[in-house]
């Protein structure tokens, strides 16, 4: 997210025809883990970079399913959203 | 090379180091030996630069740097190389893009052009083969169901690619081979 007056809020909704279906729905924001920061720093990678690394992984299952030009612009997007968001 | 002195750190309140002096020379071999909890982890992540340590005391002189004051990734610049007792996981990424991504970004801050993927192959075949291990490690995630023994053999292809200068090696048991 850019700036310090942004913020995300997570509307849970879901719509169900059937009435025999059982789905949970679940969204939750996390950090990345210290350890995994660390790592790729003592490795060389700066914080930034190490940050997009992990993130990029983590995310790699669901890009490599979506079309080409759509995976290229999220991976951007990532970059720009990841910014400053270390804590 | 490196010179510690009266080096005194804590973990929150509790002080873990309480003076180590050790002054090592290019070239020379140390080991650090003790019973558990003495120390010895301790040490070796405040040289490659973890926060959580807090040092009260004394100081580390890395090849005229003052190694507290720098970043984890700028001692990694100047050839620190810390292996991990329990080397980290990370989903998704290729052992290959780690190596490559670490060695370019340690050349680039020694002012060295990057590496092309070719070139970065055949340094990476030639140290594998040093380990005598498979070619198909580099395209498993990092570490991610490693078995003890391949974690400890890729820890050292690493750390040769890298040609680090300092080493601090935590349960290196494949020395020997």
């Amino acid at each position: 997210m850019i700036g310090d007056q942004c913020g995300a809020h997570t509307f849970p909704y879901v719509e169900v025809q059937e009435p025999s279906a059982q789905l949970e729905h679940e969204a939750t924001t996390s950090k990345v883990s210290d350890d995994q920061l660390f790592y790729l720093r003592t490795r060389g990678m700066t914080e930034e970079d190490a940050l997009n690394m992990v993130v990029n992984g983590f995310c790699k299952d669901v890009f490599q399913k979506l079309p080409m030009e759509f995976a290229v612009e999220a991976e951007a997007l990532l970059g720009i959203t990841l910014e400053g968001a270390v804590g | 090379m490196l010179t510690i002195q009266n080096l005194h750190a804590r973990v929150g309140e509790t002080p873990i180091l309480k003076g180590i002096n050790l002054e090592v020379k290019a070239g020379e071999v140390h080991a650090i030996m003790g019973p558990n909890g003495s120390g010895k982890s301790t040490l070796s992540s405040i040289l490659a630069g973890r926060d959580e340590y807090e040092v009260t005391e004394g100081s580390v002189i890395y090849q005229d740097d003052n190694l507290l004051a720098l970043e984890p990734e700028e001692r990694a610049w100047r050839g620190v190389f810390l292996s991990f007792q329990y080397p980290v996981e990370i989903p998704g990424v290729k052992n290959i893009y780690l190596l490559k991504a670490a060695v370019n970004a340690v050349r680039t801050h020694r002012g060295l052009p990057e590496l092309k993927a070719g070139e970065f192959l055949r340094l990476v075949r030639e140290k594998l083969k040093v380990m005598q291990m498979d070619e198909a490690f580099l395209h498993r995630n990092v570490n991610e169901g490693f078995s003890g023994g391949e974690k400890n053999a890729m820890k050292f292809c690493k750390c040769n690619c890298w040609s680090q200068h300092l080493r601090s090696l935590m349960k290196p048991t494949r020395v020997s081979t």
